[in-house]
């Protein structure tokens, strides 16, 4: 009995042996091993945000007059604050929504940078391009206005939007990353007589 | 009993003979040299990781991926077996990691997941192509072309071995190994913004089988 046991035990050594003979499990060779570690790559980021001038917190409405008569205006103003790292470039532009057109085609428009005088003329027609770099901020002053004295505007109204979107092209290079902010207006023009 | 007198004779005069016979053949003669400058010496298998000038070897560290000009580069190792034994060379990726970083607004609006760090949530890896290209005069193309997507370091050490195969560096040999990173500006959008990868290149150098 004890010596069958040792036969057994014999042959399982013996396959065992060729096994790792083949395998080369056994085998003892010589490793070096280098790394290089903590490799890389994040992402930049393009942000910014429409602020009130007067406290920084967030706006989205803008616009809102009621009974614009001609030669009447209204000022308002936005903070654009870049929250990214990358400059951005951005450009305004204006698209009515709701109301009537020919009152919204009337309505004139001024954009102020440092007090100077970037964009006058239509409403709709509003094209201005700006940039404010990382960790800076720009303010914009708006001035809305009616100089059209025709009785057919009165009682009109206009809702659109003043749209601040990143520019895709700045510097000559392509910015795949994206953002824009929308200033909601509506302005209802009040009533007035012409003489005639 | 005289058959085992007979017997008993011929073992004594058996044992005599040999006992005669040893002692007048043995060599009277002897000399003994020592050789006691031999050794066994265990070969060394070392090497060297550099950059291609020969500084200090440098991590990858692009943090502004995105920006103008940010889109493709790479990196040149120089490894050298400093050893005296041939070794084989296989290069691999490890702790390979897709961090999201949180999301800003721009990425809030595109992106669902937007845990910080949210391992493996980040999308920056599948939109950048890593190839590897070895400068030993036997493979022109890179050896491997993979992104660096979640769960693509294993691509790394399997195309290695598919399309490099047995990198041998004999003793006092250097080779370059670059690993180049590039993506398509049409790619991506804003679902990467901060978005970060994070990995270790590993080279081993093992001795050539005997």
């Amino acid at each position: 009995m004890l010596f069958s046991k040792i036969k057994q035990a014999a042959r399982l050594l013996l396959a065992t042996a060729v096994i790792l003979l083949f395998s080369q499990v056994t085998d003892a060779d010589l490793l070096d091993r280098e790394e290089v570690t903590a490799n890389i790559v994040r992402a930049t980021t393009l942000d910014f945000s429409n602020r009130d001038t007067a406290n920084e917190t967030g706006k989205s409405l803008f616009f809102s007059v009621q009974g614009l008569i001609p030669t009447g205006f209204q000022v308002e103003s936005v903070r654009i604050k870049n929250e990214g790292e990358l400059a951005v470039s951005y450009e305004l532009s204006a698209t009515q929504t709701a109301g009537d057109t020919d009152f919204c085609n009337a309505l004139q428009l001024r954009v102020m940078s440092d007090w100077q005088t970037e964009y006058s003329g239509s409403l709709l027609g509003l094209s201005f391009d700006a940039t404010v770099l990382e960790g800076q901020k720009g303010d914009l002053v708006f001035v809305v206005s009616l100089d059209d004295t025709s009785n057919s505007l009165t009682n009109d109204t206009c809702a659109f939007n003043i749209r601040v979107a990143s520019k895709q092209v700045a510097g000559g290079a392509v910015v795949r990353f994206s953002d824009e902010e929308i200033l909601q207006n509506q302005v209802t023009a009040g009533t007035w007589s012409t003489g005639g | 009993m005289k058959e085992h007198k007979v017997i008993q004779s011929i073992f004594v005069i058996s044992f005599t003979l040999a006992i005669v016979g040893y002692t007048l053949t043995q060599s009277l003669f002897r000399d003994t040299e020592t050789s006691d400058t031999s050794q066994f010496v265990v070969g060394t298998l070392d090497m060297d990781l550099t950059a291609r000038n020969g500084s200090v070897a440098e991590s990858i560290s692009v943090t502004n991926f995105g920006s103008p000009n940010s889109l493709e580069g790479g990196k040149t190792w120089k490894i050298t077996n400093v050893g005296s034994l041939p070794g084989e060379l296989s290069m691999s990726v490890v702790n390979l990691v897709n961090n999201e970083n949180g999301c800003n607004e721009p990425e809030a609006l595109v992106d669902v997941t937007c845990e910080n760090p949210g391992t493996d949530q980040g999308e920056l890896g599948v939109v950048i192509t890593a190839k590897v290209l070895l400068d030993d005069g036997v493979h022109p193309d890179p050896v491997i072309v993979t992104t660096l997507g979640p769960g693509s370091q294993d691509n790394f050490a399997l195309q290695w071995l598919t399309n490099a195969g047995t990198v041998s560096l004999p003793a006092g040999d250097s080779v370059e190994v670059q690993l180049t990173w590039s993506s398509d500006a049409s790619s991506f959008e804003n679902g990467i913004q901060s978005d970060s990868i994070i990995f270790d290149v590993v080279f081993d150098l093992e001795q050539v089988p005997v």
